[in-house]
């Protein structure tokens, strides 16, 4: 009734509007709007107009129910998700017309993650005179990320937005699509989302109406941007009334860059897609109630294993509870709860017992198709800088074998003691139960508990080198196994550090830092892609200038590192007036590391035997009898016992590396690079509730 | 640098700064910046067309309000247009009352 009613006045509303108002502007780009079959030209136009979000605020053009349905351009169907949320309908109906189908505008053709969902939702908060209350708002975020999100792989995609991760490089992405959209915001953001072709241009018209430079910085890129050697004399009347047409429209005389982008992201996230619809179909409650077995990485902390125990709460809610052994030794219990959106994505948040919030840790983490793993990051500060990688396993019932603690295994070897961790590891285990691979035998296997096995092994002077599996009976077990002679060097990791002042207006952005021992991989070159990286070390940490300008004096600026733990802590944010030029805190450092490693001498390498053709009048061809160059290498192997080519190259095949001997404390030494730089005062995801 | 010869004064001050390296560790060159708000940067930010610092407006403070009230860099400072219209009235002179500066949605 009340849809009715509005649509009533609308018809009044929209016959006294001058007759330009009552046709939809085209949208940004050129493409006519497509409109729903019962959507009328004013709702198409509170939808294609750049300000269309805007519209109802302003009175006269709310609602879209009005009149002239008769168009039959408009009866084109235009696929969307249709609205079925009350809340959502009741906050979002003034300015978002809702049509018979149940699809509201621009909600229902786009679908997002659930961190881009909350920041259309703030920006609606602090721009739109969205009047929600905190509890509404999570329930209305609850609906659009399950109802109106993203299916497994287009979650997998943006991951690492929603993630915030610090390390991460979108280089190799699209020319095109960094600079019309990476120059102001990560890539992610785009990833993060699907829309039809309206919506896409909509995008565009947003950006242009919120930030009106980011068409001549942006969009238009360099072939749009005027030319500013022109010759106006010498060009003829036509020509110059062409070239004065296009300055006053702006340049816009054909698709620009942005619009080049927009037709691919159309083309690769489009709104309706064959797996959101076998999703609709299939969709059910994923059931993730249970034990979870958690092994993880944090940089700077080490390697952990544990155990999360989820128990449902709700529909698609649950409570968590983690158990965290750490690699120094110490344990961690953490209780929170969260969230699975549209099948696939898990949102969390947990914290120690009796910590503050600054404690709480938020979990993004994607289900596989299994639905037996989950996999993601955990992590918190100001910046969701700190942080660790993680992978849930279920608990199926059936013995598996998640982890291996320091699986790097010096060659050769005897009775090595290795930790395993899983679920469900059996009394009766048995040596056989367990299998490394050529070269490694597992002589005896102690059961500590149902999650945690002590493996004994032997490693062969001739094993192979390099990762390989531990399997568990029908478990084929992870690639975390790897075989190495020696260590041949550490890096520094992240090699490319990340921080930022603050401390007085903004948050700091810490950075942390581990040294890995590395080896150098089958084609024995140190620093290339086959190095295999072994294991974390400790190491002694410390800041050193990279020279780069004539007065660098940024490492005495730019903050401190704890020599034990690589622990950065930046400087505080402002002008520092003992700093040339009131310089900020900022700059870039080297990150040293230096740690003693009690490694094997490798033993010198077998020398290739050179294949060479028995002598024939005892010289060899090519050998000039003048005095010229020898082009052939003369070889030492006698005449009288020549190796053939075939036979010499079976003896390089098999000839093995001598067994090491001798061990040496070698002090190995690695650089990293460390950026630190201002301060980002703006963060789009939050919203101040008090300042309302 | 072992193969590169300083020319004039300025080179020869940098070169002499390195006398803390060693020469059997290698390190990373800063290849693509990581990931801040963004990836690609333009001077006059968080990272220089070099990928360092030793480029950025000094300091940066002085460059705010361009950014502010131009809508320059919306990405990286609070827009004068629509999102944070009031944001710059708190403080008078950034480079003096830098600690008025608020980050925005706290």
């Amino acid at each position: 009734m009340k849809i009715s009613a509005v649509a009533l006045l609308l018809v009044l509303t929209c016959s006294v509007l001058p007759a330009a108002q009552q046709t939809p502007p085209h949208p940004v780009g050129g493409a006519a709007p497509v409109a729903t079959p019962t959507a009328a030209p004013a709702g198409a136009a509170a939808e294609a107009a750049p300000q269309g979000a805007e519209s109802g605020r302003r009175g006269g053009r709310r609602g879209g129910g009005a009149g002239t349905a008769s168009d039959p351009a408009n009866d084109l169907v235009r696929r969307g998700v249709a609205v079925n949320s009350e809340l959502v309908t009741k906050h979002c109906i003034g300015c978002h017309a809702k049509n018979a189908e149940g699809h509201m505008t621009r909600i229902s053709y786009q679908r997002k993650s659930p961190e881009a969902w909350e920041m259309t939702l703030k920006r609606m908060l602090r721009q739109h005179h969205l009047q929600v209350t905190q509890d509404e708002a999570r329930q209305m975020l609850g609906y659009l990320a399950n109802e109106h999100g993203l299916t497994r792989t287009e979650a997998a995609r943006g991951l690492y937005e929603s993630e915030r991760r610090v390390h991460w490089s979108e280089a190799s992405a699209d020319q095109e699509l960094r600079e019309s959209c990476g120059g102001c915001h990560s890539l992610g953001r785009v990833m993060s989302q699907q829309r039809d072709a309206t919506e896409w241009k909509l995008l565009k018209a947003m950006h242009l109406a919120f930030f009106p430079l980011a068409r001549s910085q942006a969009f238009r890129g360099s072939q749009q941007r005027a030319n500013s050697n022109v010759d106006f004399a010498a060009m003829g009347d036509a020509e110059r009334e062409e070239l004065f047409a296009r300055m006053r429209s702006g340049g816009e005389t054909g698709p620009d860059r942005a619009d080049r982008v927009l037709d691919a992201l159309t083309k690769s996230q489009d709104l309706m897609t064959s797996e959101w619809s076998a999703w609709q179909i299939e969709r059910r409650e994923v059931p993730l109630a249970g034990s979870w077995s958690v092994a993880g990485h944090e940089v700077g902390r080490g390697d952990f294993t544990g155990q999360t125990l989820l128990e449902r709460s709700g529909a698609d809610s649950y409570s968590s509870r983690w158990t965290l052994n750490y690699a120094d030794g110490s344990t961690a219990e953490r209780t929170g709860k969260g969230v699975l959106y549209a099948g696939y994505s898990w949102r969390g948040r947990s914290q120690r017992a009796g910590a503050d919030e600054a404690d709480a840790a938020k979990e993004v983490l994607l289900l596989d198709e299994s639905w037996n793993r989950l996999e993601g990051r955990v992590f918190h500060g100001a910046f969701g800088e700190i942080g660790a990688d993680v992978v849930l396993r279920r608990d199926t019932g059936t013995a598996a074998l998640v982890a291996i603690k320091q699986g790097a295994i010096e060659v050769p070897c005897k009775a090595r003691v290795l930790e395993v961790f899983g679920h469900g590891f059996p009394a009766d285990l048995k040596p056989e139960d367990f299998h490394a691979g050529r070269g490694v035998r597992i002589t005896a296997v102690e059961r500590r508990s149902a999650t945690c096995v002590l493996l004994t092994l032997d490693a062969e002077p001739t094993a192979d080198l390099g990762p390989r599996r531990l399997s568990f009976r029908t478990d084929p077990g992870p690639r975390a196994l790897v075989l190495y002679d020696t260590v041949d060097y550490i890096r520094v990791e992240p090699g490319a550090g990340f921080a930022r002042v603050g401390g007085v207006a903004t948050p700091k952005q810490f950075e942390r830092f581990e040294a890995r021992a590395m080896h150098r991989g089958p084609d024995k070159k140190l620093w290339t892609a086959d190095d295999v990286p072994l294991f974390t070390l400790a190491a002694r940490w410390s800041l050193e200038e990279m020279p780069v300008s004539e007065f660098d004096d940024d490492v005495k600026w730019v903050g401190v590192i704890e020599s034990g733990s690589g622990v950065f802590t930046p400087n505080i944010d402002g002008p520092n007036k003992e700093r040339r030029y009131f310089s900020n805190n900022i700059g870039d450092v080297y990150v040293r590391a230096e740690a003693d490693i009690d490694v094997w001498v490798r033993p010198p390498e077998p020398k290739p035997v050179t294949p060479v053709k028995p002598r024939e009048g005892g010289r060899e061809r090519g050998a000039d009898p003048a005095g010229g160059a020898v082009q052939a290498p003369v070889s030492v192997v006698p005449a009288a016992d020549p190796v053939k080519p075939e036979e010499a190259a079976q003896i390089v095949a098999t000839a093995k590396p001598a067994v090491p001997t001798q061990r040496e404390k070698k002090l190995f030494r690695a650089r990293g690079h460390l950026l630190v730089t201002v301060p980002i005062y703006i963060q789009w995801d939050r919203y101040d509730w008090d300042s309302r | 640098m072992s193969k590169i010869i300083p020319l004039n004064r300025k080179a020869k001050r940098i070169a002499a700064s390195f006398g803390a390296s060693f020469g059997d560790a290698h390190a990373l060159a800063p290849q693509d910046p990581p990931l801040g708000c963004t990836t690609i940067f333009a001077p006059g930010w968080e990272v220089d067309t070099d990928g360092g610092t030793s480029n950025l407006c000094t300091p940066i403070e002085r460059d705010l309000y361009d950014c502010h009230h131009s809508c320059y860099w919306p990405a990286q400072v609070p827009d004068a247009l629509t999102n944070s219209p009031n944001w710059s009235q708190s403080c008078g002179a950034p480079v003096n009352d830098w600690s008025q500066i608020d980050l925005v949605f706290p």
